[in-house]
């Protein structure tokens, strides 16, 4: 304002001080001559007050601008723009699902011979599947039930609850549904609707069994959640073994899945691989050896487009005419930097070291499998941790593996005991850990693998079967731990849970009891704290070289969250 | 009462002796604030050489002396006041006679007459006037009106009237041409249409049968109605030339002015035509006043036009009065109608009239010479105006600015390489063009925002610059967008060049203002970045400047040094005085042509109006400091500024429904329009020096890595040679003393009143994009204060160099010195834009071309701010959306798509999109602004409403696919397909993922990402072709049983009939602006979760949904009156005007009323 009045009082002299340039006469100046010689002396007089002035109010204008300028950069300015954290949405919980594989068959056009004691056909099979739905912490269970893959009831475990009560402070209270089906004739589907906004923990286990036949052994598999990529390793189409990869299209959309074969010797290009059109409610079986045959260490990667599919790989061997075990391949941990089996346990290992040298045998041997998807060549490096902390391996532990293709590690060096094996690299990589038993050429042999597992969070269900040997084996590379496990008995109770403590580098094997109390258990809910804890479910027969281990899977998603943002 | 009859009865007893009939004159005088001319009326009237036999005198309300003199003159009983001084003459008169002189007794005796005189007091009748009259009608008993020869009240020879008359259109006209002179060519005039009121005499029983003159007509055509009347009462009207009457002109503050005589005119019109015609005569003087004004505007007179339309308008809405005085016309109406007619002047003679009196009429005595207006001057008025800025022998004026705009042009071409041939453009804030102008306006003008879910709100006034825009391509607003991002400089430099001249007449120091506005570093960050406001704004913004400086007539006249310096002393002394110059007191005052020297100008105003409301609209920040700064200085300049008001409508127009509805969020008034895009504000002393982002010192130049941080400041050292010299020229402009300081401060105080409101402004956040809240960009603040401190320093740099010049006239050879000094500061101007352009062009031309077609999340500010930023406007190389989607979108179906964009760290960016994919014209500051709370400085985006927090779910279901069915979410926001973008391989598993999410069909990969499609849920008719629409009847139990097919907005289909309890719903938010009819009768509105819906009945029927607004057809009408007015207002006008400034109408009624 006052800038503006001084501009205003200093124009006043202007047109005076301008006079002295009306030189040229021209018609409309001489008639105002008269007029010029009181203006001009006016002029002169204020001219020098309004130069003044004039300076005044353009110090007065810069020193604005300056003063804007130097009190601007003392305060914060504008920013322009700032980026707030995205909001992050729910993602409602869907079905908790698990897929079982259906049990173990021979392969479609096997030659069924006459005589009983050669015939591949398995008269004693048995077969088992293990469901266990957990509650909320309010104790209610919710709406699950078994289906077969193609559509049908089989059982139900749980029906709807009619109305979910809000959980209670205090400690949870919880409880299980828990179904058990034997035999099991097909692939089955078990489900748990959701309760509130949560996802329901869901575990279900099918195991097969048989003491005759060409498949002979123990198989058993967490029936797992389908999803579009998978990693299996341990295949294997050499002479005399089978790989039959099933796939499990549960949801309503037709899955077109492609398989990614890695063998030794790189990747491998088959035709057949690709589109593999697995319609809603169908299991497609894909005999491996058609795709990849010869091929004694195989890793698939199943990617399926549509619907999500379960992906196992029924493995068995037949060594001659002597059966050696069968198996079902379980998806592990995608690729990483680190790979962490647990429950490799290993069982006379002089007998195993004899048996690496024969022929036909050296798939009968403790192995660490490893396959790299990449390109750039891996140089991983192995530890093993016992029930007395690391063991170091006989040839330092430090394997490369060339990039697209696949590497087995025997551990024939190591001696007996449960183990919990850690692989790291600095290129991303996948494993999985062979387990074998019977040590002699001539006795009945079987074999499992232990995928990568993730590390255990909190509630991690565990469906075990009802008879056998069950034992949990739990490895904690480096720190220490706390792992508690509560039963859960076949009435739908949740035990006391019990703690414990495991040191560093260690493995530690627990020995499942039959029952708890009087009633038969059914499963587990494990929970660990501390530095990494990994587990697995180790399978066995009393009396028998029968094997199967089973990694711990993923405790349920709880409230899932996704930053959404809302643009234009 | 009786008195007064006394008073007056015994004087015309004696002077009526010889006659058969006595005849008795009562003489009235009225008068209002006539003390300067009564002293001369009243001796008049006592030096008859017949006096009247009684003289009354009526004083309407006189602040002065009237009173007394009339009391003086008459005997205070024969003069008495009339207080409703504003119900006019004819009321006066009728008072006064009530009062002082009584109608005698109709039973009087016969032989004698009684006459009324009724005088002004401005009029002095001649000594032997009534004489002359009472000669005149003693001849002729059928005579009952007589009136006198008008002549000059100073200058008896000079004719103002003799008799009146009208035209068909009840025009009251004199036919007397401009200072015709009395030669007694019309003394055989008798009988005539009219006489003038000073003067005439009535017989007393005609005025008592006629009810005197219509109170409806207080000042003017109040003497032509009763003459009219008495006409058609079957007597006769004769002016008697030789009573004489000297009667004042141009009365200051007199009732015959220009509206008064419109008003009359209509109101004329109205009363003596026949009934049914009454209607027609109304729609007629509507219609000519509509014209009229239009005609006024046109020929640059909008003061005059408006005045009259409301004079018509007013004449118009009072059919009361003309009621009454049609009956009282036709009370005592004997004869026919068009008895008149033959009395009144034919068109064909009204028209030759007004041509001799355009062609008569002087220029107004304060004009200068004739020599000087014949001088070409530049105005901004005429077509030829800027050939005639300078002509001068050094070859063609503009080689300056082709050459700059060749230059720009040519950086242009090299930095955006591959827009020329690209479809459309995208990238930073810009998005592709809606496919036709029809659907630009449509954004433009709607009051339902249709983005996303859709919200209230009127259209971004921008919106209607993009339809100007696309016009401009012939209706592909995607070409012309690409043109636009090239053209901008070379236009930036040709706006420059023009504004420039209004400032300086020197050729270099124009030509380099018009690089440096083509190399401005905010024009050229504008561009790489696609924010086509700042853009736009930048390129306007000298037109602007120049339009308003012209509109305030302060721009300099001619290329003479020395008549500019007296222009320039003239401007700032009229500035001073806050009036127009006024003439013979200041040196060169050059009048006359409109823009210069103090004239204000209505075409520059009108044309400022105009850019302005495209300035404002391309950058609403500015929106406040112009409309103060120009308001402002219109009241300084008070009566010069006075054009300056207009430039402020078509603005207002322009903002007024879009102001009202974001009265509650008015926030969104400062936002940018485009996508909001973040960007680092310059501190202020960067701002001065013209860059709008920061820049640290060090930091080198974006995408020039020779010129990367490290050995020299390079950052700083571009921006000192690009803002630096003129900054000091600009402070010289202050410091020099000379012409036009006034002018300088006056350009920065505003300069850094934009810089500090921009930065207040600055705090605001104005604009949502995902995650990222930005403020107003300080690019147009910082465009504007360079422009204005580019004008400084253009002042600055002529006083500099004008005054060396003509100080070392003599000594040129010998001291070449400041010549020099001349020459090294042009080079040093020049050099700042060439090396700012040659840096962008080239590190555009060096940055490596990024991927294009998906809309980049809004990127993150960079660490390092180097100067300059980097480009990120590409051809889109395939649409926003697959062409599937499209189709549904743009079909009946009005499908929505939702796109989902994977971004970093498992976020996920989504839009729900209509018709092709979102576009530039459909992006709101509305709803951009809508979801920001907070005080300024803290601000964050509010928890979401049902309906975004719908789209989130629905985002949040599809990406994690658990399985469960997103539709429920997608039915209601009417999205049929989804697609996501992603540029990584990540995005494979994501796809593969959806591909499972229950109701979504894969279609497959397309260029403008995965596709899938949404099958309708449930729907007994769902084939596969079946998809989601916009709007949908379900059932009592919510589940859908039908669609509708919809327009954008609105819905127009007929509906089948079904069971009870149906709902309609539109997938748009709620809101109580939405109604629906079905055959016409009126749906209950209720909704249906956040969505519109209404209760269908069970009888199906045509379904009209409408989103309508109650202001719209009125703002709409108000918009496009006043936006269609400022254009007729700034099309120059090449025609010969008269040079008194006046039109064609208004000369001709000044000379009709000259004397009423």
């Amino acid at each position: 304002m006052s800038d503006e009045q001084k501009k205003n009082a200093d124009d006043a002299p202007q047109p005076a001080g301008k006079t002295p340039v009306e030189d040229k006469p021209s018609s409309k100046e001489k008639s105002r001559r008269s007029e010029k010689p009181s203006r001009s002396t006016q002029g002169s007089r204020s001219s020098s007050k309004g130069m003044i002035t004039g300076v005044l109010s353009a110090v007065v204008i810069l020193a604005a601008g300056g003063g804007a300028v130097a009190a601007s950069s003392m305060v914060p300015g504008p920013s322009g723009g700032t980026s707030t954290d995205v909001q992050q949405a729910d993602v409602p919980a869907g079905r908790a699902l698990g897929v079982c594989p259906e049990p173990a068959r021979l392969v479609n056009g096997t030659v069924v011979g006459t005589d009983a004691d050669f015939s591949p056909v398995s008269t004693t099979a048995t077969s088992a599947l293990n469901a266990v739905v957990l509650s909320n912490p309010a104790g209610t269970v919710p709406g699950s039930k078994v289906t077969a893959l193609g559509g049908g009831n089989v059982a139900e475990i749980a029906k709807t609850p009619t109305s979910t009560p809000t959980p209670t402070a205090g400690p949870p209270v919880l409880a299980a549904g828990v179904a058990s089906i034997s035999p099991v004739t097909s692939p089955t589907v078990v489900e748990a609707g959701p309760i509130g906004n949560e996802q329901a923990s869901l575990a279900a286990h099918l195991s097969y069994s048989a003491t005759d036949g060409d498949l002979r052994g123990l198989a058993s598999a967490q029936c797992q959640p389908p999803s579009n990529d998978a990693w299996l390793l341990g295949a294997n189409t050499s002479v005399g073994r089978t790989a039959v990869l099933n796939l499990s299209n549960s949801s309503e959309t037709p899955a077109t899945v492609s398989l990614d074969l890695y063998g030794y010797g790189g990747q491998i290009q088959a035709p057949g691989a690709r589109g593999l059109l697995v319609a809603p409610g169908t299991t497609r079986s894909v005999n491996l050896a058609g795709l990849a045959p010869g091929e004694s260490q195989l890793a698939i990667r199943v990617r399926s487009t549509g619907g999500p599919v379960a992906g196992t790989i029924q493995q068995s061997v037949l060594r001659g005419l002597a059966p050696g075990g069968v198996e079902y391949l379980s998806p592990g941990d995608g690729p990483s930097n680190l790979q962490v089996m647990s429950g490799v346990d290993i069982q006379d290992a002089e007998g195993i070291k004899a048996l690496s040298a024969k022929s036909g045998f050296t798939d009968a041997v403790p192995a660490l499998q490893i396959a790299v998807p990449g390109s750039t060549d891996a140089v991983v490096q192995v530890s093993l941790y016992g029930a007395n902390g690391e063991r170091k391996l006989p040839n330092g532990g430090v394997v490369t593996v060339k990039g697209g293709s696949v590497a087995t590690l025997n551990l024939d060096g190591v001696p007996a005991g449960s183990y919990t094996i850690r692989a790291s690299s600095d290129v991303s990589f996948v494993a999985s850990s062979r387990v074998t038993r019977g040590a002699k050429a001539e006795d009945a042999t079987d074999f499992a693998w232990s995928p990568a597992s993730s590390r255990l969070g909190s509630q991690h269900l565990v469906a075990v079967p009802r008879d056998g040997l069950r034992s949990l084996s739990f490895g904690v590379p480096e720190g220490r731990a706390t792992v508690s496990y509560a039963p859960v008995t076949a009435d739908g109770k949740v035990g006391k849970a019990v703690d414990m403590d495991l040191a560093g580098g260690t493995t530690s094997v627990i020995e499942l009891p039959a029952k708890a109390g009087d009633s038969v258990i059914a499963g587990y809910v494990v929970s660990a704290s501390g530095d990494p804890v990994y587990g697995a479910l180790v399978l066995g027969k009393q009396g028998r070289n029968d094997v199967s281990v089973v990694a711990i899977q993923d405790a349920a998603a709880g409230l899932e969250k996704v930053p959404v943002s809302v643009g234009y | 009462m009786g008195r007064a009859f006394r008073a007056g009865a015994p004087s015309a007893k004696e002077a009526s002796g010889l006659i058969l009939k006595e005849v008795h004159v009562t003489a009235v005088v009225v008068s209002h604030d006539g003390g300067n001319y009564l002293p001369r009326t009243l001796a008049a009237l006592s030096d008859q050489t017949r006096s009247a036999d009684a003289a009354i005198g009526v004083d309407t309300g006189s602040t002065d002396n009237s009173l007394d003199l009339l009391r003086e003159a008459f005997g205070p009983g024969n003069a008495t006041t009339f207080h409703q001084a504003k119900s006019g003459f004819g009321a006066a008169v009728r008072a006064g006679l009530q009062e002082l002189a009584p109608a005698a007794a109709p039973s009087g005796d016969s032989r004698s007459v009684e006459w009324i005189w009724l005088l002004h007091d401005d009029a002095a009748p001649a000594p032997d006037a009534l004489a002359e009259l009472l000669h005149a009608v003693e001849r002729a008993p059928s005579v009952t009106v007589a009136g006198c020869k008008q002549l000059g009240w100073d200058n008896d020879r000079h004719l103002v009237d003799v008799g009146l008359s009208t035209s068909r259109w009840a025009e009251r006209l004199t036919l007397i041409d401009a200072d015709e002179v009395d030669q007694g060519q019309y003394d055989a005039r008798s009988d005539t249409f009219a006489v003038n009121s000073a003067g005439m005499l009535i017989r007393r029983d005609v005025w008592e049968q006629l009810d005197g003159f219509d109170p409806a007509l207080p000042g003017s055509g109040d003497d032509v109605d009763f003459c009219w009347r008495n006409w058609l009462a079957g007597n006769r009207v004769v002016v008697v030339p030789s009573a004489r009457m000297f009667h004042v002109e141009h009365r200051p503050h007199g009732l015959g002015t220009s509206s008064a005589a419109r008003k009359a005119q209509i109101h004329l019109r109205l009363k003596h035509t026949p009934w049914w015609n009454v209607p027609f005569q109304a729609l007629g003087a509507l219609f000519g006043a509509i014209v009229r004004l239009v005609l006024s505007i046109l020929v640059k007179e909008p003061g005059y036009g408006f005045s009259q339309f409301t004079a018509t308008l007013a004449a118009l809405i009072r059919p009361v009065a003309v009621a009454r005085g049609r009956r009282a016309a036709a009370k005592t109406r004997r004869v026919h109608r068009s008895v008149v007619r033959g009395l009144q002047t034919p068109t064909r003679e009204v028209r030759a009239n007004r041509r001799s009196l355009l062609e008569a009429i002087r220029p107004a005595e304060d004009s200068a010479p004739v020599s000087d207006l014949l001088a070409p001057e530049p105005s901004g008025d005429a077509a030829d105006d800027f050939a005639a800025l300078a002509t001068n022998e050094r070859g063609w004026v503009g080689t300056g600015a082709v050459a700059a705009a060749c230059v720009a042009l040519a950086a242009a071409l090299v930095g955006l390489l591959g827009l020329l041939r690209s479809g459309a453009v995208t990238g930073g804030g810009l998005l592709p063009l809606s496919g036709s102008p029809a659907e630009i306006w449509a954004n433009a003008s709607t009051w339902w925002i249709s983005l996303g879910a859709g919200l209230p709100g009127h259209g971004d006034p921008f919106g209607y610059v993009l339809w100007v825009l696309s016009i401009f391509g012939g209706g592909d607003a995607n070409a012309s967008m690409a043109w636009l991002l090239i053209l901008a400089m070379p236009l930036s430099a040709v706006g420059a060049w023009f504004a420039s001249g209004a400032l300086t007449a020197k050729r270099r120091f124009r030509t380099v203002a018009a690089l440096l506005w083509a190399g401005a570093p905010t024009l050229l960050i504008a561009i790489n970045e696609g924010r086509v406001g700042a853009l736009v704004a930048h390129i306007m913004m000298p037109l602007l400047l120049l339009a308003l400086v012209r509109a305030s007539g302060s721009a300099i006249g001619q290329s003479s040094t020395a008549q500019s310096s007296t222009a320039g002393a003239s401007t700032a002394g009229a500035a001073r005085r806050g009036e127009s110059a006024v003439p013979g007191r200041l040196p060169a005052p050059l009048r006359g042509k409109p823009g210069i020297n103090g004239t204000p100008s209505w075409t520059a105003a009108a044309a400022a109006g105009l850019v302005m409301a495209v300035v404002t609209a391309s950058a609403p920040s500015l929106l406040g400091p112009i409309a103060v700064a120009v308001i402002l200085a219109a009241v300084v300049l008070g009566q010069r500024g006075k054009t300056m008001w207009w430039s402020l409508l078509p603005t207002l127009a322009l903002f007024l429904p879009y102001g009202i509805s974001v009265l509650d969020r008015p926030r969104s008034l400062l936002a940018d329009p485009g996508l909001p895009l973040a960007f680092d504000a310059a501190p202020l002393w960067q701002q001065l020096l013209g860059q709008p982002l920061a820049f640290s010192i060090d930091g080198g130049l974006t995408g020039l890595s020779v010129f990367g941080p490290g050995a020299a400041p390079w950052a700083l050292i571009l921006a000192l040679l690009i803002g630096a010299p003129v900054l000091l020229l600009a402070v010289a402009s202050l410091f020099l003393p000379g012409k036009r300081t006034a002018l300088a401060r006056v350009f920065w105080l505003a300069a850094l009143a934009t810089l500090a409101s921009a930065w207040l402004v600055g705090h605001v956040a104005t604009g949502v994009n995902n995650n990222v809240i930005v403020g107003p960009f300080t690019g147009p603040a910082v465009s504007a204060s360079g422009m204005l401190l580019l004008g400084a320093a253009l002042l600055g740099a002529e006083k500099l160099f004008s005054a060396s010049r003509r100080a070392s006239d003599p000594a040129r050879r010998k001291l070449p010195l400041r010549r020099v000094a001349s020459g090294v500061v042009v080079t040093l101007l020049v050099a700042g834009p060439l090396a700012g352009m040659g840096a962008w062009a080239a590190q555009n031309v060096l940055q490596p071309s990024t991927s294009t077609g998906s809309p980049a999340a809004p990127a993150a500010r960079q660490a390092a701010s180097s100067l300059g930023a980097p480009r990120q406007v590409w051809p889109a190389e395939s649409g926003t959306l697959p062409a599937t989607a499209v189709d549904r979108g743009q079909g009946p179906e009005r499908t929505r798509t939702l796109v989902i964009t994977s971004g970093e760290q498992g976020a996920f960016t989504s839009s729900l999109m209509r018709g092709a994919g979102t576009t530039l014209d459909s992006l709101s500051t509305i709803a951009s602004a809508r979801t920001i709370i907070g005080a300024p400085g803290r601000e964050e985006i509010t928890s979401d409403d049902s309906a975004t927090a719908s789209l989130r779910r629905a985002v949040a279901t599809i990406v994690a696919s658990t399985g469960v069915d997103p539709r429920p979410d997608l039915e209601q926001l009417g999205a049929g397909f989804v697609v996501l973008k992603a540029a990584d391989n990540a995005a494979q598993l994501t796809a593969s993922r959806i591909d499972a999410v229950p109701g979504l069909v894969a279609v497959g990969q397309t260029d403008a990402g995965w596709l899938w499609r949404v099958t309708p849920r449930g729907q007994p008719a769902a084939g596969a072709a079946e998809t989601a629409h916009r709007v949908r009847i379900i059932d009592a139990q919510g589940s859908t049983v039908g669609t509708v097919p919809s327009d954008d907005v609105n819905v127009s289909a007929s509906v089948p009939s079904g069971e009870e309890g149906r709902k309609i719903v539109v997938a748009e938010r709620s809101d109580p602006g939405w109604t629906a009819t079905l055959d016409g009768k009126q749906l209950q509105a209720t909704t249906s979760g956040w969505s519109q819906a209404f209760e269908l009945p069970a009888g199906g029927g045509q379904l009209e949904i409408r989103y309508a607004n109650p202001w719209a057809v009125w703002l709409g009408i108000l918009q496009v009156v006043v936006i269609a007015l400022t254009v007729l207002l700034a099309i120059p006008m090449p025609a010969r005007r008269s040079r008194t400034g006046m039109s064609r109408d208004e000369v001709s009624l000044r000379k009709e009323y000259s004397s009423v």
